[in-house]
């Protein structure tokens, strides 16, 4: 989409970057070159289950079908992210977790810059559109993390941009024909949260059909977007599962364990620190509707109170509900400053704003970005052309991953038999650390059966014997608290086979 | 024909007082038991208000900062008169006391009666999963009569009522509940707003003049009721165990109650409706509303996204703001119905008729209330009076059955109850540790000298306890396992 903005063209700083090129800038090389790059990895171990599947892809050049990485659930798999796992995996041949890096990093950086690069199109003052995104960086940085999602969130943004543009008819109906369709099948195959796409354009629909309904539009938009939702519908299909991934995905969001699964299914706590960005948007959101007082669309509403539900459902919708509620606020707040000019305050506001936006207009964005990626790329690719050490060490860190371990069951594969049982946050990492041992579970939900026996074996509860029996574990590899590891310590029948501070090994006496 | 706060009140006295309420609202947690038996306690030995700990054996003797004593005595008497249903009934007039008294400050400030009745309802539904017989309740009805005092003092600007009325309600308060906290955050949040109205009005001399008043008379009634609430038996020292337990993460994150809501429950729709509507209100009828509306409509919210029992506090404080942006928008047909309303029900004669339904339903139907043995230790705290040679020395119990082991077990001191502020984090972090088998696991045991265990039998503790030399399972059913040292 054009940027709108007038002066647009006016560019006589190219070298120089602009406010969307430093955060763009910022972000690419604060993630890739900081210790931010082994949170992204491992801040959970889904990464690693990510690219393993994606290098077996790259290795069989098929579509992974069947789960050949858990002893549990060998049986036929609907892979929901295929095409963003080879993504990752091929980043990853090429520069081991630093590729995993590049391409994560890249993707953060793009939708921020995205980000404001849409708020600038709609007319919002430089200033505002930055102090909004960083708003924006705050609240979803807790879910930046090397995963698939990531092309969800840099979707999402695309399509609200689109929706929203076709809604205030800069946008025509042939462009979002040309563009959504198309898009749909490129997300179905990166994540399967493709679905948040479809929620959009009914989102859309229903706020015309009202518009329409209290005649302050023409029921037009409506038609055209219920036949968007159709073809983009259709479109989803288009990946090597069918319909089957749509049924996997809504049997897997109804299922009632779901939330117990991981935290980001659950409610968000705002004890945490992660949710604090979060509270700091929803108290600017509370704010402009009290003070600023914006006349909303009933699309406007849907978007805000539907999104907003469904974050306080799973807080892994917070970013998603940080890039389709930003640029209203941008509107809006843009449109109430331009009415408040008496007070001294946004005399002195206004005059800044104009000041920076003068800079950002006169400043570029692809020269400043292109040398920040060869800069990456050479300190990427030089060492492995020279033959020498990685300049970036990118691990995940022994002290939250049992890499000791790891290392010595590489070393001495006879001190364990049978199979494993391990730890839910460690499952992912074992699953591509350890490709000769296939794990117990990991962050994937299989089936309530397989669930119900893990918690059994995991809290551990009564029974926890014979679910060990029924999947004939011979070992664990628990972390050093795990409450299992005390009754395995007092069981005559198990024997410490590893341990260091982060990590037991027990194994079934035989 | 009772008017709608009348049928209102009985409603929601009637629905506490049946079942399933009546048990959820003693049973939900030990907290109503372990009050009860403290206010039992004073009540027995005339160590009112209690100085020092009897009930268990981790920190017995030591003192004890009682920051309930007044409802555990009425809890106590009631549950003298009664046993658990008359801690019930306690609860019960309190909440529906409550939420008719909110519903008449609605209709005053509103004058519509179906939007009144409706944001009661609201009100009633969000904050209803925290409807339990414990002192909390006092402060649901306190914080109605505080919101209504400073709504008033809005209107009329009368300092020297809203001194008179807060200073009066601070004393009892600060002896039923530290929820009289949230008496004071509001407090500030209204100084807050008397001084950005100063600070908007500072071009406007009559605006700045009527800012400055409020501010001062604020101001004022902050220092009274400062004052006001040292009047209880551990004077600062109250407020210094408030803000040491809210100032503790370990502890706040630890305890259920504390935690932000979880959607997924059906308990939380009534929130989540609450929440719907605010934003609605917000966005589609645009009320202009006043620096102090909009600071405590921010202030609240943000208190119950962050912890879950803040809730009804949430629906006290704000729903008269949301009563009055909606009346004010309010289509014709709903004020077609309120004149309907106020017609059938402006005139009451029902008090009486209420009243006497109210005592038959009390008096004449008291129907057993009961701990339920699927949920509670019952049968195994029988086993224990049944046996008493083999419980010898000191227990280690489950923290959420604590309080009812003080109440149904009275002869043995507990290793810890929901006095969680009193046991402090290091005796909780041991007590988590023992039950999560964390490494040191062991350790509170010899420490304290444990002799038996009573937990659920599904806790992890017991399959340890089951495998380590020198300790025996003497009773287990679906609710509960007792282990013992083998002396």
């Amino acid at each position: 989409m054009k940027d709108t903005s007038p002066h647009t063209d006016a560019r006589p700083h190219r070298w120089l970057p602009s406010l969307s090129a430093m955060i763009w800038i910022t972000l690419f090389l604060g993630l890739n070159l900081t210790s931010a790059r082994i949170v992204l990895i491992s801040a959970d171990s889904d990464a690693a289950w990510h690219r393993r599947f994606g290098e077996w892809m790259i290795q069989h050049h098929a579509i992974v079908r069947e789960n050949n990485v858990l002893h549990t659930h060998q049986s036929s798999f609907v892979s929901m992210e295929w095409l963003s796992e080879v993504v990752y995996a091929a980043a990853g041949n090429l520069f081991g977790w630093n590729g995993v890096v590049l391409v994560a990093a890249t993707l953060i950086a793009t939708i921020y810059w995205l980000l404001h690069r849409q708020l600038l199109a709609d007319s919002c003052d430089a200033l505002l559109a930055t102090v909004l995104v960083l708003v924006a960086m705050l609240a979803a940085s807790m879910h930046w993390l090397a995963r698939p999602l990531l092309f969800t969130h840099l979707l999402t943004l695309v399509f609200a941009w689109q929706l929203r543009g076709f809604q205030q008819g800069r946008v025509s109906a042939r462009q979002v024909f040309f563009f959504l369709p198309p898009l749909m099948v490129l997300w179905v195959n990166l994540h399967g949260a493709f679905m948040t796409g479809l929620v959009l354009i009914a989102m859309y629909t229903l706020g015309s059909a009202c518009s329409a309904w209290r005649k302050t539009n023409s029921y037009m938009k409506a038609i055209t977007l219920a036949v968007l939702l159709l073809f983009c519908l259709a479109a989803s299909f288009a990946n090597p599962n069918g319909w089957k991934l749509h049924a996997q995905i809504l049997s897997f969001l109804h299922s009632p364990e779901l939330s117990n699964l991981t935290t980001e299914f659950a409610s968000p706590s705002f004890h945490t620190v992660g949710m604090q960005g979060f509270l700091l948007l929803l108290l600017i959101l509370g704010v402009t509707l009290m003070v600023v007082r914006p006349p909303l669309s009933a699309t406007e509403v849907l978007l805000v109170g539907g999104w907003g539900c469904f974050t306080l459902f799973s807080a892994r919708n917070v970013p998603i509900f940080t890039l389709i509620v930003t640029p209203l606020l941008g509107h809006w707040l843009t449109n109430f400053a331009r009415t408040e000019r008496r007070s001294p305050w946004w005399q002195h506001y206004h005059k800044w704003a104009e000041r920076v936006t003068t800079f950002d207009r006169a400043a570029g964005n692809a020269v400043p970005i292109g040398a920040a990626i060869l800069c990456m790329l050479l300190i990427l690719a030089i060492p492995r052309i020279a033959g020498n050490d990685p300049v970036l060490t990118t691990e995940f860190p022994s002290r939250r991953y049992p890499t000791g371990a790891v290392t010595h069951l590489r070393e001495h594969p006879e001190i364990v038999h049978g199979e494993m049982f391990n730890s839910f946050f460690w499952g992912g990492y074992l699953e591509f650390a350890l490709p000769e041992r296939n794990a117990f579970f990991d962050a994937e939900f299989y089936n309530v059966e397989l669930w119900r026996d893990f918690q059994t074996m995991d809290e551990p509860k009564h029974g926890w014997e014979d679910a060990f029996t029924k999947y004939r574990i011979g070992w664990t590899i628990l972390p050093v608290q795990h409450p299992l590891n005390r009754i395995l310590e007092l069981s005559p029948h198990w024997s410490l086979v590893f341990s260091n501070q982060q990590t037991l090994v027990f194994s079934l006496v035989s | 024909m009772p008017s709608l706060t009348q049928w209102l009140w009985l409603m929601i006295l009637l629905i506490l007082l049946a079942q399933p309420w009546r048990t959820m609202m003693v049973a939900s947690d030990g907290d109503p038991c372990l009050h009860w038996r403290i206010g039992e306690y004073m009540l027995t030995t005339g160590h009112i208000p209690i100085r020092t700990d009897v009930f268990s054996h981790t920190r017995y003797g030591q003192p004890i900062v009682s920051k309930e004593w007044l409802s555990e005595l009425i809890f106590a008497v009631a549950g003298r008169l009664r046993g658990l249903y008359g801690l019930v009934v306690v609860a019960a007039l309190l909440i529906a006391t409550t939420f008719a008294l909110l519903h008449r400050q609605l209709l005053r400030e509103t004058g519509n009666h179906a939007v009144a009745i409706f944001v009661a309802l609201l009100a009633a539904w969000a904050a209803c999963t925290h409807w339990l017989a414990r002192p909390h309740a006092f402060s649901f009805l306190f914080a109605a009569l505080w919101c209504d005092a400073l709504r008033r003092f809005e209107r009329d600007a009368s300092a020297l009522r809203l001194g008179v009325v807060l200073g009066v309600l601070t004393l009892p308060w600060v002896n039923l509940h530290s929820g009289y906290l949230a008496g004071f955050i509001t407090l500030g949040v209204y100084w807050l707003g008397a001084v950005i109205e100063l600070v908007l009005g500072r071009t406007d001399r009559v605006r700045w003049l009527v800012a400055r008043r409020k501010l001062r008379a604020l101001t004022g009634v902050i220092v009274l009721c400062g004052l006001a609430s040292l009047l209880n038996p551990n004077g600062y020292r109250l407020h210094l165990l408030n803000f040491q337990f809210l100032h503790s993460d370990y502890l706040t994150n630890w305890l259920a109650e504390y935690a932000s809501s979880n959607f997924h429950d059906i308990d939380s729709r009534g929130f989540l409706a609450w929440l719907a509507v605010t934003f609605l209100t917000l966005a589609l009828v645009r009320p202009r509303l006043s620096p102090t509306a909009g600071l405590m409509l921010i202030v609240w919210t943000y208190l119950a996204l962050y912890v879950g029992r803040n809730i009804p506090l949430l629906a006290i404080f704000v729903a008269p703001i949301l009563a009055t942006a909606l009346a004010d928008a309010s289509p014709p047909w709903v004020r077609r119905l309120s004149g309907r309303l106020a017609e059938t029900y402006a005139v009451s004669h029902g008090g009486l008729l209420v009243g006497m339904v109210a005592i038959v339903a009390i008096v004449a139907w008291p129907r057993p209330t009961e701990m339920p043995p699927k949920k509670w230790p019952v049968a195994a705290v029988d086993y224990i009076r049944q046996h008493p040679e083999q419980f010898e020395g000191n227990m280690f119990n489950q923290y959420v059955w604590g309080g009812y082991l003080l109440h149904a077990l009275p002869e043995h001191r507990v290793f810890v109850d929901g006095r969680t502020d009193f046991y402090g984090e290091s005796l909780i972090r041991q007590y988590d540790d023992t039950s999560a088998l964390r490494t040191n696991w062991m350790q509170p045991l010899d420490q304290y000298h444990v002799s038996w265990t009573l937990l659920p039998t599904e806790q992890r503790l017991n399959l340890a306890l089951a495998l380590l030399p020198g300790w025996q399972c003497v009773y287990s059913n679906e609710v509960a396992t007792i282990f013992r040292k083998q002396p």
